[in-house]
Formats: C-alpha cells, sequence, structure tokens
C-alpha cells in the first residue's frame, strides 16, 4: 500500500480521471479502485498494476472502450518510470490457472489494450498453466512487456516435468485427444504473434509474444 | 470447497434449463456444473437446454472441451444443447485456436436460443401504472 501511496499520489489519478468523467465520478471510481485493490491480493499483479486494473474496470462504466484505452495509457505513463512491471508466478495447484490468467488480465488493463488482445492474452495464459499444473506437476510462469521498444506481451513458461514427447504431431495438428491436450498448444502456438518452444525429458520452456 | 460462491445457478423455465456462465469460471466450478446440469435434465425431462456464456470474460480450451462434453452427454439423454452471447473477442480467440463447437448449437442472444428450442414469446403490452385510476376509484 505504502509503495502504491508513493508511485501515485491521488491528487495526480484524479487529475487524469477528471479529463475523461467528472470530479464526483473521478473521486468514487478511485475510491473503489483503492479499496478493491488490497482485498484481491490473491491475484498475481502487482499493486500498481492492479490498481490500474481497477480504474480501467471503473472507467468502462461510465466511457467508452476507446477512452477509457486513453486513460489507462495515461495513468501508465504516470506511475512507470519506464520501469517494466511483469508478473512472475509459482504454479502448482488448478487455482493457480485462475490467478494466472487474471493476472495476464490486470496487467492488459493496465497496459490499456484491446479487448481482443486482452482475451488472446487470457486465453494463452491459461493454456499454458493449465499445460503446467495438469501434465507437468507444477512450474514457473512469468508475463512482462516486450523489450526493444516494441508494444506488446512476452509470457514464459517453464516446467521440470517430463516434456512433451509428441510435440510434432501436436504443432502439426495430428493429434486428437479426447482430453483436450493439444489444442492448448497447438492454439497456443496460433494466437501468438512469437511462439518459441523447447522440451525434453528435464522440461518444457514455452516464450510466446503477443503484440499490440 | 463446492460452497454456493462458486455454484453456477441451474434455472427452469417452461421445461428448459438455462445456465448463465459468468465472470471466471474455474475448472473446479465447471466440474460441479457438469454434475448440476446433467442431474437437473435427469430430473425434470427437461426439453432443452441453454448455456448463456454472455457474463463470461474469458474461456480456454478446457472449458470449452468441458461445455462440448456436457452438449454431448445432454444429447445422449435426448435434450439439445444451445450456446448463446458468446462476445466478439472470444468468439475470435476461439476460432483463431481452431476450437470445435459442432456438438451444440449457437445463437446469439438468450431469446434466440430459446425460440431454437421451441419456445415461443408473446409479448403483450404492459399495463400502464397508472396512479389516477386508484385516486378514480377511492372517489367512485
Amino acid at each position: 500500500m505504502s509503495e502504491q501511496d508513493r508511485e501515485l499520489e491521488d491528487r495526480t489519478l484524479l487529475t487524469v480521471l477528471g479529463r475523461y468523467v467528472s470530479p464526483t465520478r473521478a473521486q468514487s471510481i478511485l475510491v473503489r479502485a483503492r479499496r478493491d485493490s488490497p482485498a484481491l491480493g490473491l491475484r498475481g499483479a502487482t499493486p500498481v498494476t492492479q490498481l490500474l486494473a481497477r480504474l480501467a474496470e471503473g472507467l468502462r462504466m461510465f466511457v467508452g472502450e476507446a477512452d477509457t484505452r486513453a486513460a489507462v495509457t495515461e495513468l501508465t505513463r504516470l506511475t512507470a518510470t519506464n520501469k517494466a512491471d511483469s508478473v512472475e508466478l509459482e504454479l502448482r495447484v488448478e487455482s493457480d490457472i485462475a490467478r494466472a490468467r487474471l493476472a495476464a488480465r490486470d496487467m492488459c488493463l493496465a497496459l490499456g489494450t484491446s479487448a481482443l488482445v486482452i482475451q488472446k492474452l487470457a486465453t494463452i495464459v491459461s493454456e499454458l498453466a493449465r499445460n503446467i499444473v495438469s501434465y507437468a506437476g507444477g512450474g514457473q510462469l512469468s508475463i512482462r512487456q516486450c523489450g526493444g521498444g516494441r508494444r506488446g506481451v512476452r509470457i514464459e513458461a517453464r516446467d521440470q516435468g517430463g516434456g512433451i514427447p509428441n510435440l510434432e504431431e501436436i504443432l502439426g495438428g495430428r493429434y486428437k485427444s479426447r482430453s483436450g491436450l493439444g489444442l492448448g498448444i497447438l492454439g497456443t502456438k496460433r494466437l501468438a504473434d512469437k511462439f518459441a518452444i523447447e522440451t525434453g525429458p528435464g522440461g518444457t520452456r514455452v516464450e510466446v509474444e503477443v503484440h499490440f | 470447497m463446492s460452497s454456493y460462491e462458486n455454484r453456477i445457478p441451474v434455472i427452469q423455465l417452461w421445461q428448459r434449463i438455462v445456465v448463465p456462465l459468468q465472470g471466471d469460471v474455474t475448472d473446479e466450478t465447471a466440474a460441479v456444473l457438469v454434475d448440476d446440469v446433467l442431474r437437473t435434465i435427469r430430473d425434470t425431462s427437461a426439453a432443452g437446454l441453454v448455456i448463456d456464456v454472455t457474463g463470461m470474460w474469458t474461456m480456454d480450451s478446457h472449458l470449452c472441451h468441458v461445455i462440448a462434453n456436457l452438449a454431448a452427454a445432454a444429447r445422449l439423454m435426448g435434450t439439445p444443447t444451445v450456446i448463446c452471447g458468446m462476445s466478439a473477442p472470444i468468439a475470435m480467440t476461439l476460432q483463431t485456436m481452431g476450437a470445435d463447437f459442432r456438438l451444440a448449437q449457437t445463437a446469439l442472444t438468450l431469446e434466440d436460443a430459446l425460440v431454437r428450442l421451441g419456445v415461443t414469446a408473446q409479448v403483450t403490452e404492459i399495463e400502464p401504472d397508472d396512479p389516477t385510476s386508484d385516486e378514480d376509484r377511492d372517489l367512485g
């Protein structure tokens, strides 16, 4: 909470919000966002990201998609002294999958991306997280902004499981499982703008980029 | 932890069942849902099942698979399924992924879905809530 306060002064936030909604609404959006952010501590994203995401949700109730995104882009610029926000998650159990995709959503909201990009990223994170939890017995997932001035998000999933033996078959679309596995990896590849996978008996590493 | 907070309502109307999915549906909630819906179909011999996904913010391949399986099981019990209310971003994402929804019919809105299942609505004008009519009666 204190870190959040240092980085984001209410007064500054209200100035930006006030450009899109009335002062009273700006105030109530902020109060609600401040109140809800710490309560959702189980979500994976950092406090600042969560606050921005809640502000985006609040704004969306009063102004259109385009204005919400413009406002959030402005707010994001205030917060980050170009310090790229990132999320590191440890995935073990099924509820971690939901936590991971909500973290991805919060990050997208804070970055002011389109609804389609949010959807793509949340789905990719969900698929990768599920593979880790269901088939590798646990692993790590990181979500961060793309480097090199590229507007986009980069996701890296790592596990120390037994690897995917029939990867070729899956990526070739020839693998049809009854459990739904296969579509996860192939679907992720289809949704991603950049996709790389390494798998072996020592584990699997998937790197995905989605550009805005 | 199958408490009420993560339980999805299974609504019965005109011998049809409507299931409104909402927010973030976890694997556990989805599993409980399949159970609840199939039991309700058996208990009520429902003539149709509508799965309304209007309130969902995302849908991954696992959830698609769960819904497709539910539709297939319902069909085995003789109950057709219609999925309705899919948002444009979800539809585009699923399409890109190559998800397969052929086992269930789809409709744009809940209304369309019910029509698909043979429910026809008769809409009449609502009597206007006229405060003067009460006064008239009092006076008369």
